[in-house]
């Protein structure tokens, strides 16, 4: 085997790609020739090197931007009052906040495409986010830890409204996944086609106070597709037993008068109940051992969810 | 021993780990979560790590186990080599020196930036959107085969860039 046919078996094994007649012979290869053996571990010690130290900032093209249903979707403000009210109404019934939410979702059978606006709180104007410190357990509520809610301040005024996620936890002891996430869930229940060609799509705004610090200031945001029963919900992310996830890591710029707006899309399996979003800092480049991650700095605001119909 | 000690001694090891994680759950959120878990693992555990090596060798172990065991929680079936011959793999991956990953680290920052546009897309959306391979390929409107022969054009090119810059040192570094 030449070395061009070599490292086309090695990336496409790295892909998980490769067909089983491939792989028996990149594992006849390797494992008659120790310099093949090096040279595979030099590529994953690259694979491991881009993970690490690979981010660019070079642009990544969107193909499709939704544009907010204005015929659907409340002003940011009146959505908050609008969320607010199911939130207190929530409260007081005792019911999921989810199945209640109408506001800013067109259901008609007459609109071809559903664009949704189902977070609670995504503009972070009410401070009464969730104690539960790990993945929700009910729909409607802003879980996780190491974040609150704040208004302007570090010469960051807010996305939408007055307040806005601010990042606040401490330089941490031990470097840890993701200290500092906040996690709602949302139901899906209700909503027709989720299962026939259904895009979910996560927007989410960040600024940073403009820490020079290499590395120091990276964010995150993840959408997860759950099925299954909900009281089995936080059980199930916890072992990775999901149906689908995508992520999408940003880098933001110095600029504390500028945010930046962050998208990810995950076509909605068929089966799904449940989409989960998280906004988290993922502080440093490299985690720092003794100093820890701090993921100080960071601001979220203005997260809204899209959820359309791609097929009838 | 204490936590400072042990972290010390295990994030020198970590680019190679990641490494492992990656070539087994071939995705990056994965690969970092294993990763956590096992540094989590290794400060929550009573186990008495008389030397480095020891926990070197421990912290192996567990990463691996905990990259299968993810494997098996998320219902994949990922295509693997032999055992005997992952075994030869990760032992020769485990024993590299880490020395001089710093100057690859900047070496591979530097190649980066030389990549064109597309390729460098390419990495953004394998490595740090969380998109496999083919779904890099439906976001860009390409065929698989067609990413996959990129991103091997992507490794060799950066490979022979970082090869190149670590041969060759900056003017004004002192050569031993």
């Amino acid at each position: 085997m030449d070395d061009e046919e070599f490292h086309r078996l090695s990336t496409l094994y790295l892909e998980d790609a490769i067909g089983d007649t491939n792989r028996r012979r990149l594992n006849h290869a390797l494992a008659t020739s120790p310099s093949r053996i090096e040279q595979f571990n030099d590529l994953r010690l690259l694979v491991g090197m881009i993970h690490e130290h690979g981010h660019t900032s070079a642009e990544t093209p969107t193909p499709r931007t939704l544009s907010p249903v204005k015929a659907s979707t409340p002003t940011p403000g009146l959505r908050w009052l609008a969320a607010a009210a199911i939130l207190v109404l929530g409260f007081v019934l005792g019911n999921t906040f989810s199945d209640l939410i109408g506001t800013g979702r067109d259901t008609s059978s007459q609109t071809p495409r559903i664009s949704a606006v189902q977070l609670v709180n995504g503009s972070f104007e009410s401070p009464a986010l969730s104690q539960n410190t790990g993945y929700p357990v009910s729909p409607g509520l802003w879980t996780g830890e190491g974040t609150g809610v704040t208004g302007a301040g570090q010469k960051i005024k807010p996305f939408d409204g007055k307040s806005m996620l601010c990042f606040n936890l401490p330089p941490q002891p031990a470097p840890r996944s993701f200290p500092a996430t906040r996690w709602q869930l949302v139901q899906l229940k209700d909503l027709p086609g989720a299962s026939t060609g259904t895009n979910a799509t996560l927007r989410t705004r960040f600024n940073h106070k403009g820490d020079p610090t290499p590395g120091n200031n990276r964010c995150l945001i993840d959408l997860y597709a759950l099925d299954g029963p909900l009281a089995s919900a936080e059980q199930r992310l916890q072992d990775g037993d999901f149906l689908s996830s995508t992520r999408r890591f940003h880098v933001t710029d110095t600029d504390p008068d500028t945010w930046e707006t962050i998208e990810t899309s995950l076509a909605v399996p068929e089966g799904t109940r449940f989409l989960l979003v998280g906004i988290g800092g993922y502080g440093t480049e490299r985690p720092q051992p003794f100093g820890g991650n701090s993921y100080v700095g960071h601001y979220a605001d203005g997260a809204e969810l899209y959820v359309e119909q791609t097929s009838p | 021993m204490l936590d400072n000690e042990r972290l010390g001694i295990l994030m020198p090891e970590r680019t190679k780990q990641i490494a492992l994680a990656w070539s087994i759950l071939r995705e990056s959120h994965l690969a970092e979560d294993a990763y956590q878990d096992m540094l989590a693992k290794a400060f929550a555990s009573d186990t008495r790590f008389d030397a480095a090596k020891h926990l070197r060798d421990w912290s192996w172990k567990v990463l691996r186990n905990r990259c299968y065991e993810l494997l098996r929680q998320g219902k994949k079936r990922a295509t693997l080599l032999d055992d005997t011959l992952l075994d030869r793999l990760d032992a020769e991956l485990q024993s590299r020196d880490t020395s001089n990953f710093d100057a690859r680290a900047d070496a591979l920052r530097a190649c980066l930036g030389s990549l064109t546009t597309n390729a460098r897309n390419i990495v953004n959306l394998r490595f740090f959107e969380g998109l496999r391979g083919n779904q890099v390929a439906e976001r860009l409107g390409r065929q698989p085969d067609a990413v996959y022969k990129a991103l091997q054009r992507i490794y060799q090119t950066l490979g022979h860039c970082i090869r190149s810059k670590l041969d060759t040192p900056e003017p004004g570094t002192p050569t031993p």
